[in-house]
């Protein structure tokens, strides 16, 4: 801060003010503040919260419950729809596409004729896990 | 409790854990002083300081468990009363526009004393400290704070960042932006006077 800066000066002359109120506690004061602040420690939840809690918690149970019975109802035909997706056409790095006599080819569902059952529903037992286990599930 | 024995602070914490109702009158009557100075230093219009040193105090106790020792006790209650007054200053958002026509007679000539081009002090310091507050109250609430506590109080700017929990390099930033704020704001207070 520079000499000259005026807000130096008026602060100067204000640090002089003496500053004479109180500074201890009101009488009361201590034992009101106390009291209100171990009193709010210890208060109960109010109803509303209470309520909303078991409300909450409640949802939160049969939402969890909805998720269990969707996820074991929806898994055989998430399966299925699995082993009825195409295969990643398997490629060399660089976009050089599989030879044709490769297994990913044969099994590329662009290259398969409209109408043509899917290779998995085609395939013997033993041959394919996924169809196995799908034809286990359903 | 006798004034000679010095204020077991450590045990009298673990007796208001222990919800003990006179530890907890004792602790408020020992840190009072330090925090109603505090909030007297950054006292919001129209908010009584009383009302404000008791939301500082209900603060302090709700949040007694969150206290893990990193920083004296004392320091730590400062930030709570510092956030706690800066929190209720940003509340009343609008700072109305200080006029020279607003100051007092006293005001006004300490005022033209400090920009006069000779530049004396003020002979009256409490019109000075009056004058003080006003500027201080056109500031944000941050800077103001800063500004207190060091052309004011008269503390460092390590002192203020234990008491704030700010870096040292913010808290000069706000001291340099509350120093340009208080110069335009002589600027502006003079040129009035002068119309």
């Amino acid at each position: 801060m520079n000499s000259n800066d005026p807000w130096r000066r008026l602060a100067e002359a204000a640090r002089r003010a003496p500053d004479s109120r109180d500074v201890t506690a009101p009488h009361g004061f201590a034992a009101r503040v106390a009291a209100r602040a171990l009193a709010a420690d210890r208060r109960p939840p109010s109803f509303l919260a209470h309520f909303s809690l078991r409300a909450s918690l409640r949802a939160l149970g049969a939402a969890a419950a909805l998720a269990v019975i969707a996820a074991g109802a929806g898994y055989p035909a998430a399966l299925r729809l699995l082993s009825e997706a195409p295969a990643p056409e398997l490629s060399l790095a660089g976009g050089i596409p599989a030879p044709a006599n490769s297994p990913a080819a044969a099994a590329a569902p662009a290259q398969a004729p409209a109408g043509a059952e899917s290779p998995a529903a085609d395939a013997a037992p033993g041959e394919d896990p996924v169809t196995d286990l799908v034809n286990i599930v359903s | 409790m006798p004034d000679d024995q010095p204020f077991d602070l450590v045990g009298c914490l673990d007796r208001v854990r222990l919800d003990d109702q006179a530890a907890a009158r004792e602790l408020v009557a020992h840190l009072y002083p330090l925090v109603i100075r505090i909030v007297r230093a950054h006292l919001p219009r129209r908010v009584p300081e009383e009302d404000l040193a008791q939301e500082v105090f209900m603060k302090m106790f709700s949040r007694l468990d969150q206290y893990r020792g990193a920083v004296p006790f004392p320091h730590w209650v400062s930030r709570i009363a510092v956030t706690t007054c800066i929190d209720q200053l940003r509340a009343q958002r609008r700072r109305p526009e200080l006029r020279h026509a607003d100051l007092s007679e006293n005001e006004a000539e300490a005022l033209d004393r400090v920009t006069a081009d000779e530049g004396a002090a003020p002979n009256d310091a409490m019109a000075a400290r009056e004058l003080v507050e006003r500027l201080l109250g056109q500031l944000k609430p941050a800077d103001r704070l800063v500004t207190q506590l060091l052309d004011l109080d008269g503390k460092s700017i390590a002192e203020i960042s234990g008491l704030t929990g700010w870096n040292q390099t913010l808290i000069k930033v706000r001291a340099h932006r509350a120093r340009r704020k208080l110069q335009v704001l002589f600027s502006k207070l003079k040129q009035q006077e002068g119309s």
